[in-house]
C-alpha cells in the first residue's frame, strides 16, 4: 500500500486504517527502538515504547500535520524521538550515565570528523551485514535475532521451525564464522 | 538467558532500515498486541478525561496490561477434562485469559482488624450474606460471564476471522434483549456490585464502536473478536462464542462458612461445572468454591474478594469420576505359562492391553470411561499434557509386575517395551491433584495413583513392533527357540496402521521356579513393508542421534550439578538417557554404522572437548541450553508411512529412503529428508544401518 493509499484508508476508515499504517510499519518502528532501547529496556518495554510511537503517529496524521511529508522517514523520526525519551526514563531509573552521543545520535552532522565518524560506521555496518547474510539461512536470521532483538532460542526456534538446541547449537556456530568472515574483510568484533 | 550483544552496539539508521526489511521479527501475537496497545493509548489520549472537581485533562491514563503467559495451561487441562464438550466456545475461550480469581485493588481492600480462632464460632451473621453472594454469583456466571442473558437471535451481526484465529471463520454477535442489563454500564454496575470496584476479566466488557468504523462482513481484529461484550451503533450485543469460566449450578443450599474477623469471611459452597466427564451419562465434573468474602466499606455490605476452586483430591480422585467402572477383580490374570504356545498367547495379549489398552487378558473388550485417564501438566519448553491411562485389570503395581514376571525376563521386557520393571515402584503421584504440575523425575511409564495403576499414554516413546498373531510356527530341535509366522503392525508413526507378515523367532528361558519365560525375540526382515517398519526405526534412530550429537539435547537431572567446560563453552550436565557412552555408542550403532558416526559426529565422543564423556562413571554431555528438552518428533516429520516414505533398492542390500515431513508449526511447506541405509546383520531393532542422511530442501 502506498502511503497516499494509506493516509486515504485511514480517513474512511480510520480503525482499519491504523491497523493498515501499523503492519505497514510495525517491523521498522519496532527495529528503531529496539536498537535504542536494547541495552537498557526488556522486551516488554520496547513494546510499550513501540505502542506510544504509533500512538503518537496515529494522533500528528489526525491531525494532518505531516501531509506531504515521506511517510516512512516521518514515522522513524517519531519512532527516534520516543526511543530516546523512553531511553533516558530507563536509564535514569536504572541509574546508567547517558552520554551525549546517545542523546543527540538524530542531530544534524556538525562537522567533518562526524561525517567521516559516520561513514566509517556506515562501512562496516554494511560489511557486518553483508556477512551476515553470507552465513546464509536460517543462521542470518538466527543471528540478527539472537543479537539485535535479544530473541531467546526458543522463540527464533518457533519462528524457523527448528528446535531450540538446535539453533543454540547453529548460533555458536554461526557467530564464531561470522567473526572469521569479519576479520577476513577487515572488520572486528 | 540474554546474550550480551556486542555485535550490533553502533547500527546506524540505514542498516535499522534495512535489517526491519530484511529480517522482519515480529510475530502475529506480538503485532496483534502492541497493536491493541497503542490503540488503547491513542483513544485515550484523543478523548479527554474527567479526572475530578472538573478538571479537564488530555494525559494518556493508562495502566500496562499483565501478560497472561500461563493461559494456556488451564484450557489443556480443561480440553482433556472437558472430552468432546468444549467445541468452538472452547476454542475460542482458549485464546483468551478467563481469570476467575478476582482481586481487589489495593485502595479499595479492606484490611480485616482482627481475627478469631476458627473452633465453634458463631457464623449465622454471616449466613445470610453468604447465600445471597453466592446465589449472585451463579447468575453473574450463567448470565453475565458465560453470556446466557436474553438476546434477540434474529439482530446478529456477522464479521469475519482472520482465518489463523483458531479454526473459526466467523464472529457472531447476538442483540442483547435482557431488560435487566440494556447497556455496558448496567453490566458493568452488577459486577461492581458483586465484586467491588475492581479491574473485570480482561475482555469481559467492551467498547463502543460504529458500523462506520467497523462494518460488517469485515475481519475483526483479535482485540475485538476477543470481547465477550461491545456496544455496536448504541446496542449492547453479546458474543456467540467464547465464555469465562466453567460453573454450570450449584449442587446444593448447604454453605461452609468459616469466619475470619468481623468484617472477612470464607464460604465454601459444592457446584456443578461444565467439565463434561461422562458425555454419555451426562455426567460433570463436581468442585467446590471457595470464596473470600469482605466487608463493603462504603456501604456496610459484603463483596466477593476472591473466588476459587477448592484443591481437594477428592474431587479430582480419578476413581470418583469412573462411575460403576469396577472390573478389577473379574480378571483372567496371567499365570504361569504351561507351554510355549500358551506363553506366546499370553505375550500377544499382554502386548495389546499394553500397547492399545483395547483388550482385557481374557479377551473381552475394554470400555473406557473418562475417569480411567490422568492428566498432569509438565513445565517444558511450553507446558506438556502428560497423558495417563488406567490399567483397570491390576490392583497395584505388585500385581502388574507379578504379571509381567511370570511371561518375560527383565531385560526381555525392557527390550520389548522400553520400560524398566524395576523403576514401577518410584512413580506413586498420589498426592498430586488431576491436572496439576508434575516434575520431569515424576513423569514415570508406569505410575500408582490412589492404588490404581496408570500406564503413560503419549507418543515420546513411540514403541515399535506389535505382534498380533501367531499364524504358525515350529519349534527348534533343544525346544528353547521357536520361529513364528507374525503379524508385525508399525507403530512408529501415529495414526498408521498397516501390517505385514514376517519370521519372528521367540527364544525361553525357564525362571527360578521353572516356569517357561520369554527371554528375547527377533524379528529379522523379510518383504517390503517389513522393511518399510525397520527403516522408519532407524529414521527415529537417526533423529535421535542429531538430537543428541549435534545439539546436545539430553534428558538431564536438573538436580545435579553441572560441570563447566574450559573451552568457554556449555557446560557438562549429567545425561540420565544412558549410563556411559559405551551404552551411548551402542545404541546409536544400531542405527547407524561407525563409520557414519565417526564422520559426522566426529566431536561426538572424541577430542578434547567431546559432546559426551564419562565423568566419576556417570555420562556427561554438554548441556547447549539447559532449560530446554527438545523431542525430535515436535519439529518436522514423516506421518503417514504409506505416503510420506518412498524407498527406493540400489541393490541387494542398500536403499535409499525419501521422507516428506510434516512441520507441526501452521502454514510450513513440507520438506524432505533422505537416508541411506545398508543391511548389516540382523536385529530386533532393525537389520539396516544409516550411511548417508541429508536434506535437500534446507535453506542455506
Amino acid at each position: 500500500m502506498t502511503d497516499s493509499e494509506l493516509r486515504a484508508y485511514m480517513k474512511d476508515a480510520p480503525q482499519l486504517g491504523r491497523r493498515a499504517l501499523f503492519d505497514e510499519y510495525c517491523n521498522y518502528v519496532y527495529a528503531i527502538v529496539t536498537n535504542k532501547l536494547r541495552s537498557c529496556g526488556s522486551r516488554e518495554d520496547i513494546e510499550e515504547c513501540v505502542s506510544d510511537a504509533f500512538a503518537d503517529i496515529y494522533r500528528t496524521l489526525d491531525k494532518g500535520s505531516s501531509r506531504d511529508e515521506d511517510l516512512k522517514s516521518y514515522i522513524g523520526v517519531i519512532a527516534k524521538r520516543r526511543a530516546i525519551d523512553a531511553y533516558r526514563r530507563l536509564a535514569s531509573s536504572s541509574g546508567r550515565s547517558v552520554s551525549i552521543d546517545d542523546e543527540d545520535n538524530f542531530h544534524e552532522i556538525a562537522s567533518d570528523t562526524d561525517i567521516q565518524k559516520k561513514a566509517e560506521i556506515s562501512d562496516r555496518n554494511s560489511i557486518l551485514i553483508n556477512k551476515v547474510k553470507e552465513l546464509g539461512e536460517p543462521d542470518s536470521t538466527i543471528i540478527i535475532q539472537q543479537y539485535y532483538y535479544n530473541r531467546t532460542a526458543s522463540e527464533i526456534a518457533k519462528a524457523i521451525s527448528m528446535t531450540a538446541s538446535a539453533v543454540q547449537k547453529r548460533s555458536v556456530r554461526a557467530r564464531s564464522k561470522l567473526k572469521e568472515l569479519l576479520l577476513e574483510a577487515g572488520v572486528s568484533l | 538467558m540474554k546474550k550480551r550483544n556486542d555485535i550490533f552496539d553502533d547500527i546506524d539508521d540505514e542498516t535499522v532500515e534495512k535489517l526491519s526489511n530484511e529480517f522482519p521479527v515480529l510475530t502475529d501475537e506480538e503485532k496483534d498486541r502492541i497493536f491493541a496497545m497503542s490503540e488503547r493509548k491513542y483513544n485515550l489520549a484523543t478523548e479527554p478525561i474527567i479526572e475530578s472537581e472538573g478538571d479537564v485533562k488530555g494525559v494518556e491514563r493508562y495502566s500496562r496490561p499483565t501478560w497472561h503467559r500461563f493461559a494456556g495451561i488451564a484450557a489443556a487441562i480443561a480440553i482433556i477434562a472437558g472430552g468432546a464438550g468444549g467445541g468452538a466456545a472452547f476454542m475460542n475461550s482458549m485464546k483468551k485469559s478467563a481469570p476467575d480469581k478476582l482481586a481487589a485493588s489495593e485502595e479499595e481492600k479492606v484490611v480485616p482488624t482482627e481475627t478469631t480462632e476458627q473452633t465453634t464460632e458463631d457464623v449465622s451473621e454471616f449466613a445470610e450474606a453468604a447465600r445471597a453472594l453466592t446465589d449472585r454469583y451463579a447468575n453473574y456466571q450463567n448470565d453475565i460471564a458465560q453470556g446466557g442473558l436474553e438476546t434477540d437471535y434474529s439482530s446478529m451481526l456477522k464479521f469475519k476471522l482472520d482465518p489463523d484465529y483458531g479454526g473459526i471463520e466467523e464472529s457472531v454477535w447476538y442483540k442483547v434483549t435482557d431488560e435487566r442489563y440494556p447497556d455496558m454500564a448496567s453490566l458493568r454496575l452488577e459486577f461492581e456490585s458483586l465484586f467491588g470496584p475492581v479491574d473485570p476479566p480482561e475482555f469481559l466488557f467492551g467498547g463502543e464502536f460504529t458500523s462506520a468504523e467497523l462494518p460488517e462482513d469485515q475481519i475483526l481484529p483479535s482485540e475485538i473478536s476477543n470481547l465477550k461484550y461491545m456496544t455496536y451503533d448504541g446496542q449492547l450485543y453479546v458474543n456467540a462464542f467464547g465464555y469465562f469460566g466453567n460453573f454450570s449450578e450449584w449442587s446444593d443450599d448447604n454453605i461452609e462458612i468459616e469466619k475470619k474477623s468481623d468484617n472477612e469471611f470464607t464460604a465454601i459452597r459444592n457446584a456443578k461445572t461444565n467439565d463434561v466427564i461422562d458425555p454419555e451419562n451426562d455426567i460433570c465434573r463436581e468442585t467446590r468454591y471457595v470464596f473470600d468474602i469482605i466487608r463493603n466499606t462504603r456501604n456496610g455490605g459484603w463483596l466477593i474478594d476472591s473466588v476459587s476452586e477448592m484443591d481437594d483430591d477428592s474431587f479430582n480422585n480419578a476413581d470418583s469420576q469412573a462411575p460403576d467402572y469396577t472390573t478389577k477383580n473379574n480378571v483372567a490374570h496371567f499365570n504361569s505359562a504351561a507351554s510355549a504356545e500358551d506363553l506366546i498367547e499370553s505375550h500377544l495379549t499382554f502386548y495389546d492391553t499394553w500397547l492399545y489398552g483395547t483388550k482385557m487378558p481374557d479377551k473381552s473388550e475394554i470400555e473406557y470411561n473418562q475417569g480411567d485417564f490422568l492428566t498432569f501438566n509438565l513445565m517444558r519448553d511450553e507446558v506438556l499434557v502428560a497423558y495417563y491411562r488406567k490399567l483397570s485389570d491390576y490392583n497395584s503395581l505388585e500385581e502388574l509386575k507379578e504379571n509381567i514376571e511370570a511371561l518375560y525376563t527383565d531385560s526381555a521386557f525392557e527390550e520389548i517395551y522400553g520400560v524398566d520393571v524395576n523403576d514401577f515402584d518410584k512413580y506413586d503421584l498420589s498426592s498430586h491433584s488431576s491436572g496439576a504440575f508434575i516434575s520431569e523425575e515424576e513423569y514415570g511409564a508406569v505410575i500408582e495413583y490412589n492404588g490404581f495403576v496408570y500406564l503413560r499414554a503419549d507418543n515420546l516413546n513411540p514403541l515399535f513392533k506389535i505382534l498380533k498373531r501367531v499364524d504358525d510356527d515350529q519349534l527348534s530341535s533343544d525346544e528353547s527357540l521357536r520361529t513364528i509366522q507374525a503379524y508385525i503392525i508399525n507403530n512408529t508413526f501415529p495414526d498408521s496402521s498397516w501390517a505385514e507378515s514376517g519370521e519372528t523367532t521367540f527364544e525361553y528361558t525357564k525362571d527360578s521356579s521353572g516356569n517357561l519365560v520369554l527371554n528375547h525375540i527377533t524379528a529379522p526382515s523379510s518383504d517390503e513393508q517389513t522393511q518399510r517398519v525397520f527403516l522408519a526405526k532407524n529414521y527415529e534412530g537417526y533423529k535421535n542421534l542429531e538430537r543428541l550429537g549435534n545439539y546436545g539435547t539430553f534428558k538431564t537431572d536438573p538436580t545435579a550439578a553441572t560441570i563447566p567446560s574450559d573451552d568457554d563453552n556449555a557446560p557438562y550436565a549429567v545425561c540420565t538417557e544412558f549410563e556411559n557412552t559405551a551404552e551411548l555408542r551402542n545404541y546409536l550403532e544400531a542405527y547407524v554404522t561407525p563409520e557414519y558416526l565417526d564422520e559426522h559426529f566426529p566431536d561426538m565422543f572424541e577430542g578434547e572437548y567431546p559432546t559426551f564423556k564419562d565423568i566419576d562413571g556417570k555420562l556427561y554431555g554438554k548441556l547447549f541450553d539447559s532449560q530446554t528438552e527438545i523431542y525430535w518428533g515436535e519439529t518436522a516429520s514423516p506421518k503417514d508411512p504409506e505416503e510420506d516414505m518412498t524407498i527406493t533398492n540400489i541393490s541387494d542390500d542398500e536403499v535409499m529412503v525419501e521422507f516428506i515431513c510434516h512441520s507441526n508449526i501452521e502454514d510450513t511447506e513440507p520438506t524432505r529428508q533422505r537416508m541411506y541405509a545398508k543391511i548389516s546383520g540382523n536385529g530386533f531393532t532393525t537389520p539396516w544401518k544409516v550411511t548417508i542422511f541429508d536434506y535437500p530442501d534446507a535453506k542455506g
